[in-house]
């Protein structure tokens, strides 16, 4: 096996502290963004009006579609999968503040619909039904606010946990790209009618600009740059086998060029093979045997996962990314220790492969039963020559405590600790890594979700 | 934890920068002053044009119907038509009017007869703003400021 030959440049990291230094002033701006929302009714004259008929409604639909929009704002950078972001803090990370701030932004937004209806309704004196047809249609930027209105209340409606759990993944996720066409025509509402944007050309450029960036990300790293990759790449399927008695699938692919990543690292991998070129999952990529060759190790756990074992030869395959910031590239201290949990093997394989061969890596790999443990031939070979160590947990949690993974393991207080795993797996071990002393600034996870 | 921090606080210091800035600040201690006083507010009514109190006698003694300008304000478009008896500003009409949305349309048809009402009184500009129509009411005086600004020109 040639790890070394496909391992890509890892150069583009830059220097961590540099990098540190830019999500931080990335999440300044995210603030600055709030702070601005909610100065502008207090700046544009809005609260000075709250005396008069529906008024005080009126500003405060205002200040709630200017806040709801400005979270939207961050929400579509956070998904724009800016390299920074995703080096720095790592993809599952960022789309969890993704998540996070989903409700507050539909919340607000919803907030603003009402209180701007119950403004009209007060000002017109008009039951509320009546102004709310009377607002949805009295001119072509309320119609299109009203259509984005109802996008809006769809996709939060959808997203309810007892609703999304009944509906497919991909489904729900094309459904929700409609948000995109919808933030367009809210923001167009925006600035023909937001009293911020009407007589304050300052505040209409800014706004104009900020969208025009986020848009812009979300078109070059989440449409051009991934569809110009995979192009060149040109990814097509050689030959799957069975790992493990049919518990993994390993899906070997061959490229026209050379892929560069960092071990560790994931692709979103889409196979254009019917409705299956609908839906894009991450694995870890891992060297093939060559350098135009590249492989994925899935573990057989659903749907998805029972198809690809029966992917026919030759179907075509693109990508998106590399993402993750589970890379040698977070390395601060001076030895390493590597856990897998399960599936969490190939990124600690992956990772393996960029330690060189003085790094003498201590590495724990603990599975359910021996049959689990289908990467432990590669492994084993990795590790001797790194002079490090492996060794093998097995068993589940009830008849080895997770405690065992760090027996016979020195203070791990210079140590660079790496847990791959599902997210449970890896909250535990890290729990029990900072118990035995490691620091939390050593601590690199890769919780993968199923 | 930290970046939540950084967040934080940076949203604290735009918004106070943006109200300093803005001039927001006698808006905030107003709202202030609105919510934890027992007093009736004070309208902040203010005036449209300084003007003068007297009451002109330079314009046309026939019935005279002058149109204003179209005044384009952002929520929609406002023209104004003032007639003219008996050396006094008897009368005026809307000529053109077209809103951007139904809360625009909902505060002009408020606004107008409001300002007209003041404007028959004090027969020149130096009228109230009214209170949440800020933009309707300068629109108003803007629509009108030319055509009475001529016939005073005209009468002196």
């Amino acid at each position: 096996m040639s790890t070394q030959a496909a391992v890509g440049s890892r150069g583009q990291a830059g220097h961590p502290q540099r990098r540190q230094l830019g999500a931080d002033l990335l999440f300044a701006l995210f603030g600055v963004a709030i702070g601005l929302a909610l100065a502008a009714p207090v700046v544009d004259g809005t609260l000075a009006e709250v005396h008069t008929p529906g008024g005080s409604l009126l500003a405060a639909s205002t200040l709630t579609g200017l806040v709801g929009t400005a979270a939207m704002w961050i929400m579509v950078v956070l998904a724009s999968r800016v390299p920074l972001l995703d080096r720095v803090v790592g993809q599952p990370a960022v789309m969890r503040w993704h998540r996070l701030l989903a409700p507050w932004a539909v919340g607000f937004v919803l907030g603003h619909v009402v209180l701007a209806i119950g403004a009209d309704a007060l000002a017109a004196r008009a039951p509320f039904l009546r102004a709310a047809i009377q607002v949805a249609s009295t001119s072509a930027a309320m119609v299109a606010a009203t259509v984005a209105g109802v996008v809006v209340a769809l996709v939060g409606a959808i997203s309810f946990p007892a609703v999304r759990a009944r509906i497919p993944r991909e489904h729900w996720w094309l459904v929700h790209l409609l948000l995109y066409a919808a933030i367009v025509l809210a923001i167009v509402h925006e600035l023909a009618l937001g009293p911020t944007f009407v007589t304050h050309p300052a505040a209409r450029a800014a706004w104009i600009i900020a969208w025009a960036v986020a848009g812009l990300s979300v078109l070059s790293f989440r449409v051009v740059r991934p569809w110009a990759r995979s192009r060149r790449l040109a990814l097509s399927v050689v030959g799957v086998r069975d790992l493990g008695g049919g518990r993994f699938t390993e899906v070997r692919l061959s490229s026209r060029h050379q892929l560069h990543w960092d071990g560790g690292q994931y692709l979103l991998w889409r196979f254009h093979h019917g409705l299956r070129a609908l839906e894009a999952h991450p694995f870890t990529v891992l060297p093939g045997s060559s350098s135009t060759e590249l492989r994925l190790v899935a573990r057989r756990v659903g749907d998805f996962t029972s198809w690809l074992a029966d992917v026919p030869p030759g179907t075509r395959v693109s990508v998106e990314g590399p993402y993750g910031a589970f890379t040698l590239a977070e390395r601060r201290g001076s030895a390493s220790l590597l856990v897998a949990g399960g599936a969490g093997q190939t990124a600690v394989l992956a990772l393996l492969g960029d330690l060189d061969a003085q790094s003498a890596p201590q590495v724990v790999l603990r599975v359910h039963d021996e049959a689990d443990a289908v990467l432990l031939e590669e492994l084993t070979e990795a590790v001797r020559a790194r002079g490090g160590e492996l060794r093998l947990v097995v068993g589940s949690r009830r008849e080895v405590p997770l405690a065992a993974i760090f027996e016979g393991l020195d203070d791990l207080g210079e140590t660079d600790v790496w847990i791959a795993g599902p997210p449970e797996f890896v909250r535990v071990v890290e729990a029990l890594a900072v118990a035995r002393g490691a620091r939390s600034a050593l601590l690199h996870a890769d919780p993968y979700a199923i | 934890m930290r970046r939540a921090i950084i967040g934080v606080v940076s949203a604290g210091a735009s918004f106070a920068v943006a109200v300093g800035l803005g001039g927001g600040t006698g808006a905030l201690s107003s709202l202030a002053h609105d919510l934890f006083s027992s007093q009736t507010p004070v309208s902040g009514a203010s005036k449209l044009a300084p003007g003068t109190t007297t009451a002109p006698t330079y314009a046309p003694v026939a019935p005279t119907t002058v149109p204003g300008r179209t005044v384009d304000y952002g929520y929609g478009e406002l023209q104004l038509a003032v007639t003219f008896e008996d050396h006094r500003i008897a009368s005026v009409t809307v000529e053109h009017f077209v809103a951007a949305d139904g809360y625009s349309a909902a505060l002009e048809a408020d606004a107008v007869p409001v300002l007209t009402r003041e404007l028959l009184t004090a027969q020149d500009l130096a009228i109230d703003v009214v209170t949440g129509a800020t933009y309707t009411s300068e629109a108003y005086a803007q629509s009108l400021q030319a055509v009475l600004d001529r016939e005073e020109l005209h009468a002196s």
